[in-house]
């Protein structure tokens, strides 16, 4: 159980490092982009897998990072389970709401 | 469970050393990201309300304020990314070492600040 959180989050990290350069250069580069060139971006193939990935793994990567440091701060054990378990449910219904946002704009 | 636990560190009387305030900084910046990422959902949303929505996004991104908050946010996510690769050659066993660590600790201040303030004078 501990083992898989352990190697999730660093897995997750691994991913996130190459996937969060690219989002810091598209955003760098997005003056230069004009709101179609962005929906077209987006729409794309890769850009949906992009955006599902990036936010599959980021919210994972947070709700692991969030129960590690809840496990450590909250010494009582009925408030620490209640607010890890809210923790996720908060970050299963943000990816939800990713995935809703982005078909949005992929049918805009 | 009992009261007479040892206790360590106590952080009164808890000397800040280099390593230590990368640490909990790595924790502090991870909680930061993590409300950070509302912005993914909410992003997209406005870029689905049209063409409108979009430009009013990009006029209210060029607000001096708003630029501040983005410099923070990007010393934020750089500092969490580098020092995140930092954690990970350790969990692979290189740099464990106290000098290697102290080493890699001064670059990654170096690199987030650097990186912030090259991308930040970009959009000035």
């Amino acid at each position: 159980m501990y083992i898989n959180h352990w190697k999730i989050q660093r897995l997750s990290a691994i991913i996130l490092v190459p996937a969060m350069f690219y989002l810091i250069y598209y955003l760098i580069n997005l003056s230069n982009l004009s709101y179609n060139d962005v929906i077209t971006d987006l729409s794309s193939l890769t850009g949906v897998l992009y955006v599902v990935l990036l936010s599959f793994v980021l919210f994972m990567h947070s709700s692991l990072g969030i129960e590690t440091i809840l496990e450590d701060y909250v010494h009582n054990a009925y408030y620490q389970k209640f607010f890890i378990s809210l923790s996720k449910i908060i970050h299963v219904i943000l990816f939800l709401i990713t995935l809703v946002c982005l078909y949005l704009v992929v049918g805009a | 469970m009992t009261n007479n636990r040892p206790l360590s560190p106590h952080l009164q009387i808890y000397k800040p050393q280099l390593t230590s305030v990368l640490s909990i900084s790595h924790r502090i910046t991870g909680v930061i990201l993590s409300i950070l990422s509302l912005m993914i959902p909410l992003s997209l949303l406005i870029i689905s309300f049209g063409q409108e929505y979009y430009g009013l996004l990009l006029v209210i991104l060029d607000h001096i304020l708003i630029k501040l908050i983005l410099a923070g946010s990007l010393f934020t996510l750089t500092y969490h990314l580098l020092n995140g690769i930092r954690h990970i050659f350790w969990d692979m066993g290189y740099g464990l070492d106290i000098k290697d660590s102290y080493i890699s600790g001064y670059l990654v201040i170096l690199f987030s600040v650097a990186v912030t303030i090259i991308i930040s004078l970009m959009f000035m």
